[in-house]
């Protein structure tokens, strides 16, 4: 059954943190780590409130394990954040857009309330960069692919901000951002946001999927885009990850699916932050008719291919070994097929399995690693549906209920984009097949011509 | 007192839907796969009825998927088909057709988890196979998917009947089922 749990979370400043107490000795930090020195001085009340609420949010997403599955693992949690402005965070202009999102991304109830408390004494000081775009710069592939994309079209400046939350992801950002910025001659200013979760829990007892972590992301940017001028956050993923259509019937139950960058969720965020701003800002997805690999060649025709190699995907990242990536999550999947399919060799031991390597060792890959390429292979099969002349009933269901497409020629973009995303797949297989590999055998054979 | 009812093929509950397993290891007919498969949708909603108030749900698809959502998030025993329902009633908000997309649903749901079990060995060899006998047995079943959403629709908060089966068939399948509570636990996927 849904148990109701309640928090209350207070923040402090301490230096260039921003700390959030929440029980015991458990807090939620925000550390300004590049780029954004006197972010917490430069930001407005209700950025700062912005990004108070998106914290506690996201700390107490993770410390609330769901409960069972019977019960669809949905939450209500009981929420109380100490903010500056209690009355625009309880008004239902600002609420109705927050819990939508909330609900959206993770399937919970959230019943939120604010308490007052005195804003930072601080001096303002003004010290940004000031840019008209910004973009979420996560040092994943559709990041660095989708950012060069941009800059190859455009070449304005930009505010990149990356939200630290992951081994060695600050030196990453800085390294790939850097060439990136150079092959274009480009400014690109780097923001760096440390986030972290202090004396948790044991993480068996923490809830691992932590769907929140997208409004956390989203409201760092926003609050930088409202110290800087920008009017737009560009977020670089492709189309079939934003869709992130299941992989099987009824994954998108609850809050088993991903909503990370999902054309409804951004809506809301976009709503969010326009208020906090008190003008319009539009998070946009530029990329969203495109698929991975398809923003991969970007990477080898602009010689990029260093920076996609030292960019990560995997969900399990760094696993203990060598290689840091699994090779067999869904994330590592969607990156070795967009990888190869748009040109890209990677060395053999970037991978702890590796299910696509041309020799035999692939085969010896054994039990649940299979598991994310069956439900691949099942999906790329049931992808051949949309060939028909109407969309098969589950796809627009998916569609309309999730509020990804709502007109005719929405639908049809989005199966235009996913019979390319099958096609590249079966160039794939194809070659697989070719190779002897024991789950390519799993789908009829292909003619490779 | 009833006992919760899960999406999950390897959940306790569903033990009926592991018995479809078995169809499908054996490379049953897909006349014997169909009958196996209306059985476990009948029994299925039949121990829903208990424990999730479909006539609350059904009536709150009138008034949009909002409202089907709201009350699925107060369905501890049930969950997952009560989210099941609010997705399905973006679709429809017609009682007994709504009724058939969820009734699909459940039966592609735990059809996707039995070939993602048996994928790869003989005699499934590859995805297009499965596939053609799943199309196959969903065409069989249709007919019996109509009754038995006509019936849930109409009187939401009684048991539907099964469709009538011989004493004969009634004994194998108990003994079907004593094989299934009693076996070794089966080590499944989940996506």
């Amino acid at each position: 059954m849904t148990k109701d749990r309640s928090y209350t979370v207070e923040f402090c400043r301490e230096s260039s943190r921003l700390v959030g107490n929440i029980s015991g000795d458990t807090q939620i930090r925000l550390e300004e780590r590049f780029g954004s020195a006197d972010l917490l001085d430069v930001l407005p009340t209700l950025a700062a409130d912005l990004l108070r609420v998106a914290l506690a949010v996201y700390a107490v997403d993770r410390l609330q394990r769901r409960q069972s599955r019977t019960a669809g693992g949905c939450r209500n949690i009981h929420l109380d954040v100490g903010v500056t402005e209690p009355d625009f965070w309880e008004d239902s202009a600002t609420t109705r857009p927050l819990t939508q999102a909330l609900r959206l991304l993770g399937s919970d109830e959230w019943i939120l309330r604010f308490h007052n408390v005195e804003p930072s004494k601080r001096p303002l000081g003004l010290k940004f960069q000031k840019n008209h775009r910004i973009c979420l710069y996560s040092t994943g592939l559709d990041s660095a692919a989708g950012l060069a994309k941009r800059l190859r079209d455009a070449r304005e400046p930009v505010t990149a901000v990356t939200v630290w939350h992951q081994a060695h992801q600050g030196r990453r950002a800085l390294h790939q951002l850097k060439a990136i910025a150079t092959r274009y001659d480009v400014r690109v200013d780097p923001v760096l946001i440390r986030t972290a979760l202090v004396k948790p829990p044991v993480f068996r007892e923490q809830e691992r999927t932590q769907r929140t972590r997208t409004f956390l992301f989203g409201a760092i940017a926003g609050a930088v885009a409202c110290v800087d001028t920008a009017s737009v956050v560009e977020m670089y993923e492709n189309g079939v990850g934003i869709i992130n259509l299941p992989l099987m019937h009824g994954m998108a139950v609850g809050p088993r699916s991903t909503k990370s960058s999902h054309p409804q969720c951004l809506r809301l965020m976009s709503e969010i932050v326009s208020r906090v701003a008190q003008r319009p800002i539009e998070f946009v997805l530029p990329h969203v008719e495109r698929t991975k690999a398809e923003l991969v060649r970007t990477l080898v025709e602009d010689g990029l291919v260093d920076v996609a190699h030292d960019t990560v995907s995997c969900v399990r990242y760094p696993v203990r070994s060598k290689a840091k990536q699994c090779g067999v999550c869904p994330a590592c999947l969607g990156r070795r097929q967009a990888m190869i399919v748009g040109g890209i060799e990677e060395p053999s031991t970037s991978y702890e399995q590796d299910l696509f390597r041309a020799d035999q060792s692939a085969n010896e890959v054994e039990g649940r690693n299979y598991d994310y390429i069956k439900a691949t292979l099942m999906h790329i099969d049931r992808l051949a549906e949309l060939e028909q002349p109407h969309p098969p009933p589950w796809f627009l269901q998916y569609l309309l209920g999730t509020g990804a497409a709502e007109t005719p020629d929405e639908i049809g973009k989005i199966s235009d984009l996913l019979l390319r995303y099958r096609a590249e797949w079966l160039r794939l297989i194809a070659l697989c097949q070719s190779r002897g590999l024991r789950w390519a055998k799993w789908f009829p054979r292909i003619d490779a011509a | 007192m009833a006992e919760n009812e899960t999406l999950d093929l390897w959940s306790p509950s569903s033990r009926r839907w592991q018995q479809l397993l078995t169809k499908f290891e054996d490379d049953k007919s897909p006349e014997e796969i169909a009958e196996e498969a209306t059985r476990c949708l009948y029994r299925t909603f039949k121990g829903l009825v208990d424990i999730l108030p479909l006539k609350d749900l059904l009536n709150a698809a009138k008034r949009g998927p909002a409202a089907v959502e709201a009350i699925a998030r107060c369905c501890p025993e049930a969950g997952e088909y009560a989210e099941l329902i609010a997705q399905c009633s973006v679709m429809t908000s017609d009682p007994t057709e709504l009724m058939k997309n969820v009734l699909f649903a459940t039966y592609n749901r735990f059809l996707d988890q039995i070939e993602m079990k048996l994928l790869g060995p003989p005699p499934w060899l590859d995805v297009s196979e499965f596939s053609h006998v799943r199309y196959q047995v969903a065409a069989l079943i249709k007919g019996d998917v109509d009754h038995l959403a006509q019936q849930v629709s109409e009187n939401p908060t009684r048991r539907p009947r099964m469709p009538g089966r011989s004493l004969k068939q009634k004994e194998q399948d108990q003994r079907a089922m004593l094989g299934m509570s009693i076996g070794v636990h089966r080590s499944g996927t989940y996506g």
